[in-house]
């Protein structure tokens, strides 16, 4: 297998939810393939600490937006530059673990907003715009809860994955005639922020008896920055449209 | 008290209020499950602005002891 078929070296990726989870942990391990980062978070500090850790051992430049993707007068007016990419991940998103009774209108918004909204306009304004090279490549992370799996209290957080993997399916077609890529990551459960409150909202047993349910056990942020590295790779050429279950075989142990 | 215990059988579909005193104990209630639980963590967090967690409420048997927590860590 040639190697520069999985380099990302010289590839201009953008990503949002860079300062915290899965986004993090793929910034990380996308720099360290080579790829020229442009991370988007909310939090200032933590984004400026993300921003140091990328590693620049291609000579790499890498560069930082700082925007709530909350506000979507402020995704509207976004300025790019004229630098295109090569690749986007939209790992930005929130999850409330609530029971249906007890949503409201306004929780719903917000994870709709967050989950939803924020990763689909922006890209809609980058793409509007022009900026995806011919054979890049787009992915959505989303999650088993977008595809077969129906967790209790994650009604809104599932809507919000569904939707995307509805959108990532239609916006791979438009895009083929670019030769540019769509598909979605759904990963089950990773050890990460969200993971800590689905332990918060469960007893430790009830945790353990679920992470017994994953055949290969439940996994961590880098086995979404390893699929990410492939699917934003040369190597994935033939790949589009499609929600890659992620999940330690949980979906093969019902 | 009594309000707490009314707000927790709210949260039940087929008990009625009348069969919930603060001695229930609330895990024998045939419809306690992972969401029932859930459904307290979220009432409690509303209502009492108190977090419980899952291994609270593990360790608890009565009604009383869940009201018990929400108090000690208001």
């Amino acid at each position: 297998m040639n190697d520069i078929v999985f380099s990302l070296a010289g590839k201009r990726i953008l990503l949002t939810g860079a300062t915290s989870g899965i986004g993090k942990c793929t910034a990380l391990e996308l720099s360290k393939r080579g790829a020229n980062l442009v991370v988007f978070g909310r939090d200032k500090e933590k984004l400026k600490k993300v921003l140091a850790t990328l590693d620049t051992s291609y000579s790499q430049y890498h560069e930082s937006f700082l925007i709530d993707l909350m506000d979507k007068d402020a995704i509207e007016e976004l300025k790019f530059g004229d630098n295109k990419f090569d690749g986007a991940v939209m790992a930005a998103g929130i999850n409330k673990i609530l029971p249906f009774s007890f949503l409201s209108y306004d929780v719903v918004d917000e994870i709709m907003r967050s989950n939803f909204f924020g990763n689909v306009m922006l890209l809609n304004n980058v793409v509007r715009k022009k900026l995806l090279n011919k054979g890049g490549s787009i992915i959505f992370i989303s999650s088993i809860n977008g595809t077969t799996a129906g967790s209790k209290g994650h009604t809104a957080y599932a809507a919000s994955k569904g939707a995307i993997n509805g959108l990532m399916r239609s916006l791979a077609n438009e895009l083929s005639r670019s030769q540019i890529r769509v598909n979605s990551i759904c990963p089950g459960l990773v050890e990460t922020g969200m993971f800590q409150e689905n332990i918060e909202a469960s007893s430790a047993n009830e945790i353990q008896d679920y992470v017994k349910r994953y055949p290969l056990g439940i996994g961590k942020p880098e086995d979404v920055a390893y699929s990410c590295i492939y699917l934003l790779s040369d190597a994935s050429r033939w790949l589009t449209g499609q929600t890659i279950v992620l999940d330690g075989g949980i979906s093969i142990n019902n | 008290m009594k309000s707490f215990i009314e707000k927790f059988s709210e949260l039940l579909e087929s008990v009625p209020s009348e069969a919930i005193s603060e001695l229930t104990v609330f895990k024998n209630i045939e419809e306690w499950d992972s969401l029932l639980a859930l459904s307290l963590i979220t009432m409690v967090d509303e209502e009492y602005n108190v977090k419980l967690s899952g291994d609270e409420i593990r360790s608890a048997n009565t009604i009383a002891d869940i009201y018990t927590i929400i108090k000690s860590k208001q």
